[in-house]
């Protein structure tokens, strides 16, 4: 009998210490459960994602559309511009014709770009130079006999015809110089390949330019001031033709303004820790039945063995100019943050203690089931603590200096941060364990960070490096957890960047 | 929000109804499944499981007994559903007879703490917790818990024997119960001379 009413004590004790118990469940039991019960109502984020695809992919569009190609082109004029000249003893005679008309009209149709060479066919002529600079005639007094068009194909900055040429002469009136018109076929031969070949065949001066044919041809060393003059002209109002048009461009596309980086920063990674501010130690010093060692003693750190680690973030910015030396910024970051902890791995599961400042009763524990020995003098086992995050950086970068091939900025951003995963190990009230739960991970934060760096301009690309800081605003434990928790990094980006 | 509202509001679907059960009921329904659990996001997938069954069966509620007990009902039986499809749960109810726990007459609990309990229990086998949380905290019959778990009655009783031996063991090493030795000693020395 006696027997009998113990065993229902017993059984009731449990009953009543069971009903008791209640926890409170992550949020994402309910978003669940509510995307479960409502399917349609999945369709507001499904709907964003498809807007932020498209725009993702409306920018990467428009970084190849014409407003790369404009300054692209205007490159490859000066690059194009090439002028090979020849000494030739000789010949006097100069044959001048001007089809840059015909060209200007061909561009407007959108025809082939053309490539002209002017080539002088004396037999009497020394080993043949040119070089890629602006338009220059030579002084010298060569004799222009024909010419040689060159139809490039539409690739506008491509050096590469994508043909053999084929070539047909034809005399010219005033000087009887042979007219040589090459149609691009289907063989892959560079612009420089074709006019070295051409020199060393005809012996002749060959000057090219991509959007304007022009071709010289004096009689006497007196027109020798006027075609340079002309030539100055000519170039001049290329230039100023090329500078409005970039100008309309600008006034067009406002996209002009924008830029896109990829970075990556590797960091070492650290954490402040002190006691949660509702954090009030009387109550565990009242409770009889957990240990008080770290009640009183708050200083977390002291018996913990911690140290850093290697972490690292990566992602992409838009950035946009909004003057010579403002650029605002927005993104999407990837987040490993980490550091590790020295500990012996428990062999079976501790329940143990973890201290909460909730503000009501200032005295709710978490029972929890420890993983790891957090205090132990002969710890060997390393664990990390880590989390996994997805941020958007917001701000702003200044130019501080600005030379002509660097420029040194200094920015700085905020960046709200969903935490998606991680292996939080939160010390015990007692400072003998870690607790290993991801739900005592705080979802949403928010982390600053501030940067300088040194901006490298090779071609259209942009390359970045420099020191950065990132420090997390919010405690890594939710807010019930008693001890407060702040990561920080400090690290050296690297990444690279292009205009649209 | 009254239950009736909740319980018209979540058969016409009002997510805002919905809510509001939820927020009144998981609590204590999540400490449930905890019992069962692994571990805590084990536990919160069967209450997310179970909840999903109370609303989508709402309408077989026939307001004869509490909301809470019939809510409970429905999450006891997705926890056992769950833990049925998992191989290692079948193989842990054949865990042989562990000798030498005795059940002491005269143990008395002294100290309450809720939490730790539920923890001391989430410390047994698997198949052990299983019949102890049907039987001393649920309230099934044993009868009821073999045919829940496709077991002889007879084990269902030998195996709640056990566990209560077993839970018995960790709460006085665990010094959440006292040992009846250690409490004449302790009254003695406290006992004014």
């Amino acid at each position: 009998m006696e027997k009998r009413i113990y065993t229902n004590n017993f059984e009731r004790f449990i009953k009543e210490s069971a009903d008791d118990f209640k926890m409170i469940p992550s949020k994402r039991v309910w978003h669940s459960i509510y995307n479960d019960l409502h399917p349609s109502r999945k369709w507001p984020s499904v709907l964003m994602c498809l807007i932020l695809f498209t725009g993702m992919f409306f920018i990467g569009y428009e970084n190849t559309d014409p407003t790369s190609s404009l300054s692209s082109e205007k490159k490859t004029t000066q690059n194009n511009t090439i002028l090979a000249t020849l000494e030739n003893k000789n010949t006097q005679e100069v044959t001048s014709i001007d089809s840059s008309k015909d060209l200007i009209n061909n561009k407007k149709n959108n025809n082939p770009t053309t490539l002209s060479t002017s080539v002088a066919s004396s037999n009497k002529v020394s080993s043949p130079t040119y070089s890629r600079e602006e338009s220059n005639v030579n002084s010298k007094k060569a004799s222009i006999t024909s010419f040689y068009v060159v139809t490039n194909n539409p690739t506008k900055n491509s050096e590469v015809l994508n043909s053999k040429p084929s070539v047909t002469k034809v005399n010219t009136k005033q000087t009887n110089a042979s007219i040589t018109k090459i149609e691009a076929s289907s063989e892959n031969t560079t612009i420089d390949e074709f006019i070295t070949n051409e020199l060393k065949n005809n012996n002749g001066v060959v000057t090219t330019t991509k959007n304007m044919f022009q071709s010289v041809v004096t009689k006497s060393p007196q027109n020798e001031n006027k075609i340079r003059q002309q030539s100055k002209k000519d170039n001049l109002n290329l230039a100023l033709q090329e500078a409005s048009k970039q100008k309309n461009a600008k006034k067009k596309n406002w996209m002009k303004n924008a830029s896109m980086e990829f970075y990556a920063t590797p960091s070492i990674g650290y954490r402040t820790m002190r006691p949660g501010p509702q954090y009030d130690a009387n109550p565990f010093l009242a409770n009889t039945t957990i240990s008080t060692i770290g009640a009183t003693n708050f200083d977390a750190a002291n018996p913990m063995k911690h140290n850093a680690a290697l972490n690292i973030e990566t992602g992409f910015n838009i950035a946009y100019a909004t003057s010579k030396r403002v650029k605002l910024k927005a993104g999407l970051q990837l987040n490993l943050t980490n550091y590790g902890i020295t500990s012996n791995i428990t062999s079976h599961p501790s329940p143990t203690t973890l201290a909460t400042n909730n503000p009501t009763t200032q005295a709710v524990e978490y029972s929890s089931v420890a993983s790891y020995i957090a205090n132990n003098t002969n710890a060997i086992d390393k664990i990390h603590n880590t989390t996994y995050q997805l941020s958007i950086p917001l701000g702003g970068y200044y130019k501080v200096l600005d030379k002509a091939r660097f420029d040194l900025f200094v920015g700085g951003s905020v960046q709200p941060t969903y935490v998606f995963g991680g292996k939080p190990n939160v010390i015990s009230s007692d400072r003998k364990y870690y607790i290993n739960e991801s739900y005592l991970l705080r979802r949403f934060n928010m982390n600053t960070a501030a940067e300088a760096y040194i901006n490298y301009k090779v071609g259209d690309l942009n390359f970045l490096a420099g020191p950065q800081f990132r420090y997390q605003l919010f405690s890594t434990y939710n807010k019930n957890i008693a001890v407060t928790e702040k990561l920080y990094n400090i690290g050296f980006k690297v990444g690279v960047s292009k205009s649209f | 929000m009254t239950e009736e509202l909740m319980i018209a509001g979540c058969l016409k679907n009002n997510a805002s109804a919905q809510e509001a059960l939820y927020n009144r009921f998981s609590p204590r329904m999540l400490s449930v499944c905890y019992r069962f659990a692994k571990n805590r996001e084990d536990a919160e997938d069967m209450l997310q499981e179970g909840f999903v069954k109370v609303y989508t069966q709402m309408f077989q509620y026939r307001n004869e007994g509490s909301l809470e007990g019939w809510i409970r009902r429905i999450v006891v039986h997705t926890c056992i559903n769950v833990l049925k499809k998992n191989k290692k749960f079948s193989d842990s109810l054949d865990i042989a007879y562990a000798n030498g726990l005795h059940i002491r007459e005269d143990m008395i609990p002294s100290i309450m703490q809720a939490k730790q309990v539920v923890e001391c229990i989430r410390l047994l086998p698997l198949g052990y917790r299983t019949v102890l949380n049907l039987y001393a905290i649920e309230g099934f019959s044993h009868k009821e818990i073999g045919m829940l778990l496709d077991i002889e009655e007879s084990t269902s009783r030998s195996q709640y024997t056990r566990a209560k031996a077993m839970l018995e063991e960790i709460l006085i090493r665990k010094k959440i119960i006292l040992k009846p030795k250690e409490k004449i000693i302790y009254q003695a020395a406290v006992a004014p001379r």
